[in-house]
């Protein structure tokens, strides 16, 4: 008897091993695909980002951030935060025009694709505080084609569900393209649609996948408008709550898309 | 005083009284004398008062100095004593350092420009000269301040301190003389007077002793005269610190200011060595040698350190305390440049002499420039620069400095602080005049070149890297996405306020404001109103976490289409239509300019700086962002914050007509600007002088003006 149930132990456990390993093993390569066929329309935009503010005479830093194509002429999202719209959000938390005497203009603005390490000229379209969105245009891509992803087709998330954030990493690691692989923690319609994450993806600005390999939306910071979060320095829900990024579905990015390129 | 108590009541009373009236008369009598005494002393203060203050002058300063890879112009006060009929002013080295504009306010408050003669950084000692020409009578005799004997001073000694403390112009104060031959070396454990800096790698103080006095002198007060009781002076304010204050001898300074004056420098014998006194040592004679400079004369001459010098030319010397250091330092460098100096010397049991070929005392600091192009600033590597950095020669320009995010930072590999750039596109570089030529040579503004190829010397590496010039340009921030928007402020009305207002079900949004000039205004929307609904879907904030509710809701709409916004006016329920307008930029979307020459950058004035400053629309102008307070713009009064309405005939409408106006009045340049300004709700007339000597790239050496 008990050699028969150590024996059913060993198998039930060798069951469960050969299981997780099969299941590993197709992750692993389903993931695989994905970010490989990804990985051109992710690209790093770099920038001079020149931040003024009284007495400063402009100090200037050079700044990458991830961006994604969006279309095969050169369009590029990212992150507006990440593009020194981080005025733009605190002026949103301060009320109307939060009477910072602070601007910060990127310039110089280059959109490196795949291992080009000088970047193609681009200049900044439009941003979105809002949404923390932001569009980079390539100015001159020639008769090239760009891998690009359609942020027109895709599925929107649902509460539990598995998510591959992608991007690429700093020039540290060769920018090269990586996952985060996260489930949707929840499902809001406030301030506006949104899927937020179990945990934190470090910075905002990368496109999120299904494991099948649909766009399902970007990730971007919210803040709360001014006079809706709560500052008091006991309570930490709403500072804890928008710390991490969370995600725009595909919808709501495709419309910001639309009325941004479409502003004159 | 007892009154014994068997005299009787009637002599007590005559008693008493008497001693009523000594008592009362003796302090009269006193009184008297003191006042007397009183009187006298203010007449001699009074007197020795006079005979200086009319030479006393405020000096301002506007200087450029380097710091984070960048020039940075800053503005000083100082104060100085005219002292000859020519309009010399002697003042302090620290004070008029690395000025470009110099404009000395005289007795009878006239502002005249100057220019500097020359400066001692060793002393702490410089001379500038006022134009005569641009006095109101040019041919007006000055009053000159007369030198006393410094070395008569004695502890205790009455003195007074006149200067411009905190720019407050044409201040005396008194105090004593404290001590006579004060010196810093010794104090708080620093034993080496090199170590006594008036500025990063620039010694100060070698030769002479302080008068150490306790007349109060504040900052403003460097330069101005340490005056006795005959008028006279007798040192040169420039170093203070809580109630003691520090003047560098009269007699010295006189000196000083006479070989400036005609040298334009004040040359000095060099030995190459390093003393120190021998107390403690167990020496009864001579000065130990502490150490010799490799290669320099005393080297060459064969002293070595530890040394115990003995006779200077025949004539015993012996430096036991650390106050005399500075009386055996100055003998040497008044020795002959070039001239043969014996020194004896006992080196343990042995004796001999040296006879030293004395070479020119070096400046320790290099000059300084900015290559704004490439974002660095460099300086002439002295001996000094050279032993301190432990670079292997003077050849090349020291990096001092790398501003963030400068061609010179961003380069592969970066350009960094304490890097000595050795050549650029292969061509040697030695001094830092040769930089300054290749630079401009190459940094035409019509063909800036692609990349250069600098090559440094990184603590002992060689190191090449490659940076890309650029022009510095301004870009104009980018733009929000337009969104739709109401002309309104609205708080959320929440659930217990509702009920407080008389209906618990009425929630929304209670406008508080409805801004002036924008849609919102024309329609019958007003303050009060409640919003409870918005195209006919209910708003209702839950708590102040949905503040921001409405304003998003509208952001969905569509500009150019008309929003229906259900309200609640008092009871009644009306339902208003208003149409839906673009978003409002913010300040910083608002497009910008900067003025090189004036220092000073501006921006469009927003909806919003309207509306926080009640302007109405006919109020146009562009908001000053900031202003370098040593420009021409902060010289003539410009703050941040004024709004410029006018610049010359100019009306400024807005950032177009305000840089059109700018440009007119560069290629018009006249003597003087008048600027109109909104500063709160009242008007200014700000009068700017500019002399038209745009600051260039690289900043060379300061303009005389």
């Amino acid at each position: 008897m008990k050699s028969i149930r150590l024996r059913a132990m060993t198998l039930a456990v060798m069951a469960m091993f050969c299981a997780v390993t099969t299941l590993r093993a197709g992750d692993g390569e389903a993931i695989r695909k994905i970010v490989e066929a990804k990985a051109p329309a992710l690209v790093t935009v770099k920038f001079m980002l020149k931040m003024n503010f009284p007495g400063s005479d402009g100090q200037e830093s050079e700044v990458e951030t991830a961006g994604l194509v969006i279309s095969e002429d050169g369009l590029v999202l990212c992150g507006n935060a990440m593009l020194g719209g981080i005025v733009g959000i605190m002026n949103k938390m301060m009320g109307g025009d939060g009477g910072q005497d602070i601007s910060m203009v990127p310039s110089d603005i280059k959109v490196l694709i795949g291992d080009d390490t000088e970047g193609v000229e681009a200049k900044l379209l439009a941003r979105d505080s809002d949404l923390d969105l932001a569009w980079v245009k390539i100015k001159d891509i020639g008769d090239k084609k760009l891998a690009f992803v359609d942020i027109t087709k895709g599925v929107t998330p649902q509460l539990g569900d598995s998510l591959l954030i992608l991007k690429r990493k700093s020039k540290f690691f060769d920018r090269t393209p990586s996952f985060i692989q996260m489930r949707a923690a929840g499902v809001t319609s406030k301030p506006r649609n949104l899927i937020l994450l179990e945990g934190d993806t470090g910075s905002a600005g990368a496109p999120v996948f299904t494991p099948e390999g649909e766009f399902a939306g970007f990730t971007i910071f919210q803040v709360p408008d001014s006079g809706e979060g709560d500052m008091s320095p006991m309570s930490r829900f709403t500072m804890t709550d928008v710390m991490f990024p969370v995600v725009l579905p595909l919808a709501e990015v495709d419309k910001a898309t639309k009325n941004a390129t479409a502003a004159p | 005083m007892i009154i014994p108590f068997y005299v009787s009541r009637i002599r007590r009373t005559i008693f008493a009284g008497l001693i009523l009236v000594a008592m009362i008369g003796r302090p009269v009598f006193a009184a008297e004398d003191d006042n007397e005494s009183f009187e006298a002393f203010g007449r001699v203060i009074d007197e020795s008062r006079d005979k200086v203050f009319p030479a006393l002058v405020n000096i301002e300063v506007v200087a450029m100095d380097y710091w984070g890879g960048r020039e940075q112009k800053g503005q000083g006060v100082g104060s100085g004593t005219i002292i000859s009929a020519e309009g010399h002013v002697l003042t302090n080295t620290h004070v008029v350092h690395n000025g470009i504009k110099f404009t000395c306010t005289l007795t009878d408050k006239q502002e005249v420009p100057a220019e500097l003669i020359g400066e001692d950084p060793m002393t702490d000692l410089a001379v500038i000269k006022i134009d005569k020409s641009k006095l109101k009578d040019p041919n007006m005799t000055f009053a000159v301040g007369q030198f006393g004997d410094s070395d008569a001073l004695k502890i205790g000694d009455h003195v007074m301190a006149m200067g411009s403390p905190f720019a407050l112009s044409r201040s005396v104060t008194l105090g004593i003389v404290s001590n006579t031959e004060r010196v810093f070396t010794g104090v708080m454990g620093e034993d080496d007077p090199d170590e006594f800096e008036l500025m990063d790698n620039q010694r100060t103080g070698l030769f002479n002793r302080w008068i150490q006095h306790d007349a109060l002198i504040n900052p403003g007060n460097s330069g101005g005269p340490l005056v006795n009781l005959y008028g006279e002076i007798v040192g040169v304010n420039a170093r203070g610190g809580g109630s003691m204050g520090f003047a560098i001898p009269g007699n010295f300074a006189q000196a000083i200011a006479k070989t400036l004056i005609e040298k334009k420098e004040v040359p000095r014998s060099y030995f190459g060595i390093s003393i120190r006194p021998i107390k403690d040592t167990g020496f009864e004679e001579g000065v130990l040698v502490n150490s010799v400079e490799d290669a320099g004369p005393s080297h060459k001459a064969g002293l070595q350190a530890g040394d115990l010098i003995t006779s200077v030319n025949g004539e015993a010397i012996t430096v036991r305390f650390h106050e005399e250091t500075p009386l055996l330092l100055r003998k040497l460098a008044e020795f002959p440049i070039g001239g043969s100096v014996k020194l004896a010397y006992k080196r343990g049991a042995e004796s001999g002499e040296v006879t030293v070929t004395t070479e020119k005392l070096q400046k320790d600091r290099g000059d300084e420039r900015a290559f704004r192009g490439w974002g660095l600033t460099g300086m002439e590597i002295t001996d000094r620069i050279m032993r301190d950095w432990k670079l292997t020669s003077r050849d090349g320009v020291l990096v001092t400095g790398v501003r963030q995010g400068s061609p010179s930072q961003t380069a592969e590999p970066d350009i960094q602080y304490g890097d000595v750039i050795v050549a650029v596109n292969n061509k040697p570089v030695k001094t830092l005049q040769e930089l300054i030529a290749t630079y401009d040579e190459l940094m035409k503004p019509k063909s800036l070149p692609e990349s250069l190829l600098i090559e440094t010397d990184r603590r002992g590496k060689n190191t090449i890297t490659l940076i890309k010039p650029k022009q510095d340009e301004e870009d104009d921030p980018p733009r929000e996405v337009a969104k739709a928007w109401i002309g309104i402020n609205v708080q959320p009305v929440v659930k217990n306020l509702a009920e407080k207002l008389g209906d618990s079900k009425v929630t929304g949004f209670r406008i508080s404001r409805v801004y002036p000039g924008t849609l919102a205004a024309a329609s019958d929307l007003k303050v009060g109103d409640i919003i409870t609904a918005v195209n006919e879907t209910p708003i209702a904030p839950k708590g102040m976490q949905d503040a921001g509710l409405l304003d998003r809701t509208v952001r969905q709409l569509t500009i150019g289409e008309k929003a229906s916004l259900t309200v609640m006016r008092g009871a009644e329920q009306k339902k208003l239509e208003v149409d839906l307008e673009r978003t409002r930029i913010n300040s910083d979307e608002a497009r910008r300019d900067k003025n090189r020459d004036f220092e000073l950058s501006v921006r469009e004035i927003t909806f919003f700086d309207r509306d926080d400053n009640r302007w109405s629309e006919d109020v146009n102008g562009v908001l000053v962002e900031d202003v370098e307070q040593a420009g021409w713009a902060g010289l003539g009064g410009i703050r941040p914050y004024d709004l410029i309405v006018k610049v010359g005939e100019f009306e400024i409408k807005d950032l177009d007509a305000y840089r059109n106006a700018m440009k007119k009045t560069a290629e018009a340049q006249p003597e003087r600007v008048v600027m109109v300004v909104l500063r709160g709700p009242r008007t200014f007339y700000q009068f700017i002088e500019p002399d038209w000597k745009p600051v260039p790239d690289e900043t060379t050496e300061p303009a005389t003006p």
